[in-house]
């Protein structure tokens, strides 16, 4: 929790407290040109990059792009799969079969990919990695969300509205959804940083082909540092630091909620075996 | 049993069809006009008129859903076109890298499983104990590591420690090097070239076991997890009452039901994994589909792009009914 709570207000103030904000979203400015890369010293701790910008602003700006867009593709995947997964589980028939068919499909996709052929299509930036991303996510938590409802459809209190006269998607909507949500939006919070990681894999394929980097992305700049990596290693090496101890925060805090979440484990038995 | 199989493999392949289909429309929001280009970019009073020939000729005046069946036949009989970016038929670019990148994946799960299998036991045994507190640390420290940037971290090292690493094998065997099955440690071998062999193990073992850190981490903590709620179960406990020797206990009784699910836990993390392999190989420089994707991303070769795109998933719906049918031979109670 500390890791993250960290990290968001680092996310808040970076503007305020990075040396070189300008330089920090990309712009190459005059004192930075005649820098050029240097190794790591006292004035800039992380070093500079190709143009010379200070990587220790850009890596701290750099947070807010990695927490905005992990936010983005888990709300995107959470909103599109959990109104399709109650789709599915609530009216039986073609529409079930249809969202089923749809999950398996969306299941198979490899993001990487999906995010190179956009990326040709559309043209690489942050909107193709947030879109390719729920593009693959999203079926996860439609499956998660449809087997839930499942389940719920057949209480009680689900029959009696329907016997009250309510149209069916209001029944769906209204009674159903919330009580589908809470576990497809715990497991969500537990597989958080495994978004951060798949989008920090992706932004380092788009990060790895473009000639100039400008936006301050964690896995952009890994991937646009590689090149460089016998010479410059601080471009590259920074920036994976600050993205492991983010996903080892969101690792911690989702193993918690985890272990909460799941009684039998919980429960201090005399250990038999 | 049989009737499985065979609605699985049915299943598998309407995906493939589905597949196809989200393909196609990969190649239709294709930036530019195919026909333009087909047309050979006209200019002048006659344009527009070859536009539409060359539209005809496409087929591109057809409906959506003719198209879609004319691309798929096409495709599903191997005609894919020729790359702008290797100046190759796209198949046989495919078919060699992908060998490239299954030589690779594969080496990893042989050791990923049994490693992951034997790391969850052993913590499910110790579970409580100072050892698995830092063992699951220790797991969920890797797992948190980005595989491509320890794949940087260690071809740093590697360089600076003046370690050959990057590449499929050392440049200089490339001459007397026979390709006869496209996977390099099994050519060598036919070839009966033991320093061949040993270069390209050592090349091959850094890469992939950076790619099996996650599936051996992830296994282990799901083997830990259930194996430990199994030993609260009734048979276990009675199991105990009668004296029945532990590692019997833990062979016959608990692992039963922990291994088709390891199966299937395997098959899913493939899909993960294939990803991170793609990146893996590129920062190792070896060839590969993650190598096809940079080259057809930078030369703007699409065709190329969605053929790999199409290979790969292609591969993952095979490997994802394999194991949806190796877990119905393991544990019968399964259904669609």
């Amino acid at each position: 929790m500390t890791i993250i709570a960290t990290l968001t207000i680092i996310a808040i103030l970076s503007p305020v407290i990075t040396p070189y904000p300008d330089e920090g979203v990309g712009l190459i400015t005059e004192a930075a040109k005649q820098r050029g890369p240097q190794p790591p010293s006292l004035k800039h701790p992380f070093g500079t990059d190709m143009v010379g910008r200070d990587m220790l602003s850009r890596v701290l700006i750099g947070s807010r792009y990695s927490l905005i867009q992990t936010t983005l593709v888990i709300f995107g995947s959470l909103a599109i799969g959990v109104i399709l997964g109650v789709l599915a589980g609530y009216f039986r028939g073609i529409v079930e079969a249809v969202v089923n068919y749809a999950i398996e499909l969306f299941l198979l996709l490899p993001p990487v990919i999906v995010a190179a052929a956009l990326s040709v299509a559309i043209g690489p930036g942050m909107s193709t990695v947030v879109l390719s991303l729920i593009l693959t996510w999203w079926a996860w938590y439609a499956r998660l969300a449809y087997i839930q409802s499942r389940q719920i459809r057949e209480l009680d209190f689900i029959k009696v509205s329907e016997a009250l006269g309510f149209g069916r998607v209001y029944v769906a909507f209204r009674h159903l959804l919330p009580n589908v949500a809470p576990p497809v939006v715990v497991q969500s919070m537990i597989d958080t940083a495994s978004v951060l990681l798949e989008i920090a894999t992706v932004n380092f394929l788009i990060g790895s082909v473009s000639a100039s980097l400008d936006t301050p992305d964690w896995g952009m700049m890994i991937g646009y540092g590689f090149r460089y990596i016998t010479t410059y290693w601080w471009m590259s090496f920074f920036p994976g630091l600050f993205l492991v101890v983010t996903a080892f925060g969101f690792i911690l805090v989702g193993d918690a909620i985890s272990e909460e979440s799941s009684p039998n484990l919980r429960r201090r038995w005399r250990q038999w075996f | 049993m049989v009737k499985y199989y065979v609605k699985r493999t049915l299943l598998g392949s309407t995906l493939i069809v589905g597949l196809l289909i989200i393909t196609y429309l990969l190649v239709y929001i294709a930036p530019g006009d195919p026909a333009h280009v087909w047309a050979g970019k006209p200019r002048g009073p006659k344009a527009t008129e070859a536009i539409e020939l060359a539209r005809k000729e496409l087929g591109l005046d057809q409906p959506l859903h003719i198209q879609i069946v004319t691309f798929m036949i096409r495709f599903l009989t191997g005609n894919w076109g020729v790359s702008i970016a290797f100046k190759q038929p796209i198949a046989d670019v495919i078919l060699r890298s992908f060998k490239a990148t299954a030589e690779l994946l594969l080496f990893s799960y042989m050791i990923a499983i049994p490693l992951g299998l034997a790391l969850g036991i052993f913590m499910a045994l110790k579970r409580g104990s100072k050892v698995d507190l830092l063992l699951r640390l220790t797991s969920s420290m890797f797992i948190s590591v980005p595989r491509f940037w320890l794949a940087l971290i260690v071809v740093f090292v590697f360089y600076l420690i003046g370690f050959q690493s990057l590449g499929r094998m050392d440049p200089r065997f490339s001459i007397e090097f026979k390709e006869v099955t496209g996977f390099y440690l099994l050519d060598s071998l036919l070839i009966l070239r033991v320093d061949i062999f040993l270069d390209v193990l050592t090349r091959l073992t850094a890469p992939s076991l950076i790619i099996a850190v996650y599936p051996v981490f992830s296994i282990a903590k799901y083997v830990r997890y259930t194996l430990s709620e199994r030993f609260y179960e009734d048979y276990v406990i009675e199991a105990v009452s009668l004296g029945i020797s532990r590692i019997s206990i833990l062979t016959r009784y608990a692992l039963r039901g922990v291994i088709p699910a390891v199966v299937q836990l395997a098959g899913i993390n493939f899909v993960y994994s294939f990803v991170e392999t793609t990146i893996v190989e590129l920062v190792f420089m070896r060839e590969g589909i993650g190598k096809i994707l940079v080259d057809g991303i930078l030369r703007s070769d699409y065709p190329l792009i969605v053929a790999a795109f199409f290979t790969v998933s292609l591969i993952l719906v095979a490997v994802n009914t394999f194991t949806d049918i190796l877990q119905k031979r393991l544990d019968p109670r399964v259904t669609i």
